[in-house]
């Protein structure tokens, strides 16, 4: 082939498309670590919106905040906070071996350290799931 | 350091700070007498001057980390140099926006 015809691929933009985001396809254990993290992370973004809104009861006075702190004491919501929870556990730990990994600490041992961060984040939530239901 | 490596190093950073504000921030909602189950409670909280730094310091610091991970995640679908410009602009506002709205809330429930 003539070296003129000859153009480099584009290189392909990691994750482009949004359904790439959360395709399993080709993944191996970090793949799964970066896809749980990403999915984590919109959750938590997502709550933190919520909980800035159910937070501004607290300005209308105690019998407003009163009131959305009773609804939320509906058991989906409950069901919801615990799974909030292991968001937040596996979140936090998986962004520990993030920068572990960045600085070249355990970057050998990075699957046996996902398999820990999620078997802790699934004890942790087991734990306050029994708290709290 | 690179524009992208040195937003990650502060993602990191910002991350680390939160492991500790947030595990406070839920220790102290949750299991300081007994949680905060009514708006008193909120009040009494919030009145003791190193709770109210520390939840200024978290709101801060969480406004902070979720903003860079939903400009990474824009990154991610690749934006172009001006639509990366204008995304760290309005999410710039966007945080303002929110301290002081938190910043807000704080005052009203202390006066």
């Amino acid at each position: 082939m003539n070296i003129e015809e000859y153009k480099r691929p584009e290189p392909r933009q990691p994750e482009a498309r949004l359904s790439e985001w959360f395709s399993p396809a080709k993944r191996g254990v970090g793949g799964w670590a970066f896809l749980l993290h990403r999915f984590t992370g919109i959750v938590l973004v997502l709550y933190l919106a919520l909980h800035f809104y159910v937070l501004s009861y607290l300005a209308r006075g105690p019998e407003a905040y009163q009131a959305a702190l009773n609804f939320l004491e509906n058991p989906i919501f409950v069901a919801l906070e615990v799974a909030l929870i292991a968001a937040v556990i596996y979140h936090g730990l998986n962004g520990l071996r993030l920068i572990l990994m960045a600085y070249n600490i355990g970057v050998k041992h990075q699957k046996a350290m996902f398999w820990v961060v999620f078997v802790l984040s699934a004890l942790t939530t087991l734990v306050a799931a029994v708290y709290m239901l | 350091m690179t524009g992208g490596k040195k937003t990650w190093w502060w993602q990191a950073l910002s991350g680390l700070v939160l492991v500790f504000l947030l595990g406070l921030h839920l220790f102290a909602n949750h299991f300081m007498a007994g949680g905060l189950l009514t708006y008193d409670d909120v009040v009494t909280y919030l009145s003791n001057p190193w709770i109210l730094t520390l939840e200024v310091l978290f709101l801060a610091t969480v406004i902070y980390h979720a903003l860079l991970g939903v400009r990474a995640l824009m990154l991610d679908r690749g934006i172009s140099g001006q639509q990366e410009r204008k995304l760290t602009r309005v999410l710039v506002v966007v945080g303002v926006v929110l301290f002081l709205y938190g910043i807000w809330l704080f005052w009203v429930i202390l006066t």
